[in-house]
């Protein structure tokens, strides 16, 4: 009950009335960052993050995962009112959830996405608060070759998982290798990449990747697919909260499943996209009701929002362990803590204890507080909705350009943001996942210093990636995720040619 | 996940195609392939071997130039073996480009203004202009509202959390 003990011990650091103030203005940022088409949690939280440099590290990372909480709560209202998903892991949630706010029930609707929301987190951050200390003390006695491998296994398992062209998947990521290796080399001090531009000697910072590829790329996005918005009227009124809390626990089962699902891919970075659509899948698939899916069942609001929260809070699990971010938001986030002044990874666990405890405690307030501030204020964020895409979109911009310029002040950076922004808006459309691209230019240094540090020590031998049996599994599994798409073909190709001749005499009998 | 291209051309007339996807996808993968050449060729003559002090400057990159060098051409070589027919979705039409250009050009401008006449006034006249041509507002609301958005900002960052921004001559002027 160690971690129960350091927990509690978390609550009072996140309990004093500085915090809270932090955690209310984290979460109401938040609602309206996953409100807004174009201002997601990444690039929300990446242009906030300068104005933290001068805050105390807890309070920052307090503010900054209620901002990610507020934005995994928000983006399920653009999606229940407007049929347009402010976010993409509420996509899933459009399904059901706009047919039922077009049938007069988007209280309901709302209030049921919140809820599962707020239930999918819970379970995370409990499986967080007990299996982040064991992973942390594991990880501790983890030497360069062991960190190499799980980043290795990170970013294999975007190959493994990910739904888009493998190659598509690889070249992402090595775009965002290749980018974060431009500047100075931190061992030899010798200067890569810059082609004799004095703009390019600090490399390419990621922040304002993330602002660029997420920020700009969206709003080329939202702009292509036109301005008008047309929404469902909002209105929620504590009869039908509890009205809708009588009838959830009949899904207790959905939930529960989906909250699986969440965790899982949000510990390797599958991301809260793919677990909503998981989730959504299976609840359609094992319900009583699956054929109504589609027509407005609170079942399929339940299981992508229960999805898509679990999955957000738990990618933050091996960012805290192990320093390695589960999606790109954590990427974020993480990016945060380096500039604090603290080193993700298991000494976080040992050294900086009211930074980690203080942080998973605000996970658990940050989210009962924001159940109760999306509850009461659905009105003003449906009306933020309204305000035409002609004066959001200019004011996004502005936004972004502030975020991209404080993180070194410099201009150039503002030409980068553009750059990227273009960047991400044909990758998008073409289906390169830009996740991988992030957490290559967030991870690149580190991932490179400990491969350098591995083979320095083997002196060039890359066995010392097998050398004992726990780098050598991680090794083998992020081999196996590598090639998982291909292992996938095999194992279609065997099931659907079928051995037919010991079959038949299997039958012929009768 | 990412089905814009189908909602972009659902319905409404969204004008002729400019590039379908297969042409996109080509070019994008040639645009990575030269990108990995150049990542290459630099760390190659930076040197990306062994000395002795270990693995070179360019020992990384170097690698991660070749695989992304490899895996854009698996893309390439896979969308030409599919052919042009398999991918003819449009990449984008002439409407919608049009509209993605209202937005990329004035941003282009706009962050040229903030070079020259600070971040405030560009904030200002971005905002108004946007929201007189594409919102067709009254000049006078759009001025206001576009004002109202450069003085939130700079309450929120030069005074309250003391980040300055760029500045132009206006500032100087008003003695910042």
């Amino acid at each position: 009950m160690d971690a129960f003990v350091s927990l509690m011990h978390g609550f009072g650091v996140v309990l004093v009335p500085g915090n809270f103030i932090y955690m209310i203005i984290g979460i109401l940022l938040g609602v309206l960052i996953g409100v807004l088409p174009g201002l997601g949690a990444a690039n929300g939280i990446a242009i906030l993050l300068p104005l933290t440099f001068g805050m105390h590290p807890t309070s920052a990372i307090i503010m900054l995962s209620c901002i990610y909480w507020g934005a995994l709560f928000g983006g399920a209202i653009a999606s229940i009112l407007f049929n347009i998903p402010g976010e993409p892991w509420s996509v899933a949630t459009t399904f059901d959830g706009h047919p039922l706010a077009q049938k007069g029930r988007a209280g309901e609707a709302l209030t049921t996405s919140f809820t599962s929301s707020f239930v999918g987190a819970l379970i995370a951050v409990i499986i967080i608060t007990f299996l982040a200390p064991i992973i942390a003390s594991f990880a501790l006695q983890f030497g360069p070759a062991e960190f190499f491998s799980v980043q290795l296994l990170t970013f294999c398992s975007f190959v493994g998982m990910g739904k888009e062209s493998p190659f598509k998947i690889i070249a992402s990521m090595m775009i965002g290798f290749a980018l974060a290796a431009v500047g100075l080399d931190n061992v030899t001090g010798q200067l890569r990449m810059t082609f004799g531009l004095p703009e390019l000697l600090n490399g390419f910072n990621f922040l304002v990747a993330v602002i660029g590829l997420f920020g700009i790329g969206e709003i080329m996005l939202t702009m292509e697919e036109g301005l008008s918005f047309k929404g469902a009227s909002a209105r929620i009124n504590p009869l039908v909260v509890l009205h809708t809390w009588k009838i959830l626990p009949r899904y207790w089962m959905t939930s529960l499943r989906g909250a699986a699902i969440g965790c899982w891919l949000g510990i390797t970075p599958g991301g809260a996209t793919p677990a909503s659509f998981m989730s959504y899948g299976l609840a359609k698939r094992f319900s009583k009701n699956g054929d109504k899916f589609g027509t407005g069942e609170i079942e399929g609001v339940v299981a992508p929002e229960t999805a898509a929260h679990a999955a957000g809070t738990s990618a933050l699990l091996p960012m805290l362990t192990l320093g390695i971010p589960g999606s790109p938001t954590a990427a974020v986030l993480l990016g945060g803590l380096l500039i604090w002044g603290l080193q993700p990874g298991p000494l976080l666990f040992v050294e900086q204890k009211d930074f980690v405890w203080g942080t998973i405690a605000a996970m658990y307030v940050g989210n009962v507080v924001g159940l109760a501030v999306v509850l009461t204020t659905v009105p003003l964020w449906a009306s933020i909705l309204r305000i035409p895409f002609s004066i959001i979109a200019p004011v996004i911009v502005a936004i972004c350009a502030v975020g991209a310029y404080t993180v070194n002040n410099a201009m150039i950076d503002l030409f980068f943001m553009v750059g990227f922004g273009v960047i991400g808006y044909v990758f998008k459309k073409l289906n390169y996942p830009l996740a991988p691209l992030v957490l290559a230019l967030v991870l690149g240094d580190q991932a490179e210093s400990s491969f350098r540090q591995a083979i320095l020590g083997s002196g060039g031998d890359l066995s010392v990636f097998w050398s004992n049996w726990l780098v050598g599994s991680i090794t083998g599994l992020s081999m196996i995720m590598l090639f998982w798409p291909l292992i996938a073909k095999g194992i279609n190709l065997l099931r659907r040619r079928p051995p037919p001749a010991p079959d038949l005499p299997a039958s012929a009998p009768g | 996940m990412s089905d814009h291209t189908d909602s972009a051309s659902g319905g409404e007339d969204n004008g002729r195609s400019l590039a379908t996807n297969h042409t996109l996808e080509i070019v994008t993968a040639l645009a990575i392939m030269i990108f990995a050449a150049v990542v290459v060729v630099d760390n190659y003559e930076l040197g990306a071997g062994w000395d002795s002090s270990g693995p070179q400057s360019g020992y990384f990159p170097f690698y991660v130039g070749i695989i992304l060098f490899i895996s854009g051409a698996a893309v390439l070589i896979g969308e030409i073996l599919k052919g042009a027919a398999a991918n003819s979705g449009s990449f984008v039409d002439s409407k919608p480009f049009v509209r993605v250009l209202q937005i990329v050009i004035p941003t282009i401008i706009y962050v040229v203004g903030v070079i020259y006449i600070g971040i405030y006034v560009s904030t200002a006249i971005f905002v108004s202009t946007f929201m007189v041509w594409l919102g067709r507002y009254r000049v006078i609301v759009a001025l206001a509202f576009g004002i109202g958005i450069a003085l939130a900002l700079f309450f929120t960052f030069e005074i309250w959390f003391l980040v300055p921004l760029p500045k132009g001559p206006l500032e100087a002027l008003l003695g910042y």
